[in-house]
């Protein structure tokens, strides 16, 4: 469970957004919509612990986020976050195997082979294990990130506009892609976009 | 994967700049290396020759060229002086040993040396196979010579005229070998001795007459170091001859050739400092193309002491390999020096390792971590948030 209350943020030389109180129930997706520049991406980093609040409190699984200091909210973003960037970000020296070895590595979790072999599988890439992240197209760039982003079973998988540059039926296909992810690991999702198509598939949605 | 197994790998990522920056502490670390062995090697040697020799008594002229040509037979001789002098000398009450010694032919670049058994004495030279001559034309050689021209006990050789190759042959009179002497480390490895009337029976056909018993100098040993001071200020004095000493003499050539090296010093410390800015070069600018995927380590639970260390590290692995590498090209390029020139009088050799390698190891290890500070504290520092959202 999520709870989010009297959160605000002011970046420097700018006025302060205020947000919603919001509470995202377990087993609950969540889609995070909202104009360009109103604050969406701010608020996928404030809860995922990479940017202090000016105010107010995030409660994700009874544990207030900001409590956790330095290395302590580092570990716990790792086991219990699994975080898919717009860009892919896979580090360009590692192979495939390797980014996601490096992810079960400092989670400080046991490398486990075959859990690797089972996420790629199932996103259909595990041909692709032994190479380098410029090597892969696009479209299988981003199915390697959400490979890691749910290799260590995260509670909640977080992606900030994973469809806004895709077509119709690419965006449609990314879509299934992360409720099938979430359904097989478990993971409740919440994703921020401003992408209309992707409304559809999400009864609750938190406006900004 | 380790943090060590990343930095490896980013580094391979960005072969170039990583080969460059090796490439420069190498170079820097070779030239360091080889100044340590040939110092080394140099002063040893000079050292080991005159340990035993407190003066050197020999015609009038350059005292440098004088202890050259007699401790460490490398110049020529100074010029001859008659026998009756080494008599003179050798009663004088201040003399322990005086060990007279007639240079001027050679074998195959060889010296041969005329002395007395005096001189084995002197240098604490042993008789490793046969024993000391006891007739004119027998010859004792050094290991070197032994081993360089493959002579057995009872090999004949001739000697040349001059202390080059290629002079005329004394072909009339074969010396022959009843000695070889140990291994001695000094320029004793490389001459023939014989005594002093084989020389002379060389150059003068008939009966020798005593005027023309020239030696080249004679070697002393003093009675007590008292006669430091004393007995050169006599011997330049009192005669038309001249006193030098070893242990001053060579002080003066090394500090000559030390100037040298003191200049190859520096440059190889320029050279240093240059590998470590090219390794920060090489780290700092990776840092640009880098950021992201080093955000993303923190995102997948990396600390910043961990991305600290792994910036250190990468600065480590290219200056340990380039100090590895430059420490066996040192030892490579003197090994190559000392076999150069098979009869130099300073034989130098790559398979002597001292511990003043080690310090420069270390300092190497010290060199990548002072280029990689200032990137890594850069890392420490990164706003996460701030660079995954550009
Ligand atoms: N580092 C920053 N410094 C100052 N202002 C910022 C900074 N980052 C974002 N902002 C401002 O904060 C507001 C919210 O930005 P945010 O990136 O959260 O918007 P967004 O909803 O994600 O937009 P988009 O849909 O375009 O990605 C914007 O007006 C933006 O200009
Ligand atoms: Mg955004």
């Amino acid at each position: 469970m999520i709870t989010l209350s009297g959160i605000t943020y002011t970046y420097p030389n700018t006025k302060t957004i205020h947000f919603k109180d919001l509470t995202i129930k377990s087993d609950e997706h969540c889609l995070v919509l909202g104009n360009s520049g109103s604050g969406k991406t701010t608020l996928l980093n404030i809860l995922t612990g990479l940017l202090k609040p000016s105010s107010g409190t995030v409660n994700i699984n009874q544990q207030d986020l900001y409590q956790l200091k330095g290395n302590d909210l580092d570990q716990w973003r790792a086991r219990h976050l699994g975080i898919v960037f717009q860009k892919s970000y896979l580090i360009p020296s590692l192979t495939v195997s390797e980014n996601l070895r490096v992810a079960q590595k400092f989670a400080k979790l046991k490398e486990d082979k075959n859990r690797i072999l089972e996420v790629l599988e199932q996103l259909q890439i595990s041909d692709r294990l032994n190479h380098y992240p410029k090597q892969l197209s696009m479209g299988q760039l981003q199915r390697v990130s959400i490979a890691r982003a749910v290799l260590n079973k995260p509670k909640y998988i977080i992606a900030d506009e994973p469809t806004s540059s895709l077509d119709d039926e690419n965006a449609k296909a990314v879509l299934d892609l992360f409720l099938a992810q979430a359904a097989a690991n478990q993971a409740d999702l919440i994703i921020a976009t401003h992408d209309k198509r992707v409304k559809d598939c999400f009864p609750n949605t938190y406006q900004i | 994967m380790t943090i060590v197994g990343i930095s490896i790998k980013a580094l391979k990522a960005k072969k170039l700049s990583s080969f460059l920056s090796v490439l420069l502490v190498a170079f820097g670390m070779a030239i360091i290396t080889t100044l340590i062995l040939v110092s080394h090697q140099l002063t040893q040697k000079l050292e080991r020759n005159a340990a035993n020799v407190d003066a050197v008594v020999g015609a009038k002229g350059s005292p440098l060229q004088l202890i050259l040509s007699s401790v460490y037979f490398i110049d020529f001789p100074t010029g001859n002086i008659p026998l009756k002098n080494f008599e003179e000398i050798k009663r004088n009450r201040m003399v322990k040993t005086a060990v007279p010694i007639a240079l001027g032919d050679s074998y195959e670049g060889y010296r041969i040396v005329g002395t007395e058994p005096s001189f084995l004495q002197l240098h604490q030279l042993q008789i490793a196979e046969g024993k000391l001559w006891s007739k004119n034309f027998e010859i004792v050689i050094g290991a070197d010579v032994a081993k360089a021209k493959n002579l057995k006990l009872g090999a004949l050789i001739y000697g040349s005229h001059g202390l080059t190759t290629g002079a005329e042959v004394h072909e009339e009179h074969p010396y022959r070998v009843v000695g070889i002497l140990s291994k001695q480390h000094t320029s004793a490895d490389q001459l023939v001795l014989t005594p002093l009337s084989s020389i002379w029976g060389m150059h003068h056909h008939e009966e020798i007459v005593e005027e023309e018993q020239d030696i080249t100098s004679i070697l002393i040993q003093y009675r007590s170091p008292v006669s430091t001071i004393l007995f050169p200020k006599m011997i330049n004095e009192q005669t038309n001859l001249q006193a030098a000493s070893p242990a001053i003499e060579s002080a003066r050539l090394f500090s000559l050739v030390g100037i040298g090296f003191d200049v190859l010093h520096y440059f190889a410390i320029l050279i240093m400092v240059i590998a470590a800015i090219s390794v920060f070069i090489t780290l700092f600018s990776s840092l640009k193309e880098r950021k992201y995927d080093l955000a993303v380590l923190r995102i997948l639970g990396a600390s910043k002491q961990q991305l600290f260390t792994m910036m250190l590290i990468e600065g480590v692995i290219l200056t340990f390999i380039g100090a590895l590498l430059g420490l066996a090209a040192g030892h490579i390029l003197v090994e190559v020096l000392g076999s150069l020139d098979g009869a130099s009088q300073v034989l130098f050799s790559g398979y002597l390792f001292l511990n003043d390698e080690f310090y420069v190891l270390w300092a190497g290890i010290g060199l990548g971590i002072i280029a990689a500070i200032i990137p890594a504290i850069q890392v420490y520092r990164y706003d996460i948030a701030k660079i995954l959202n550009n």
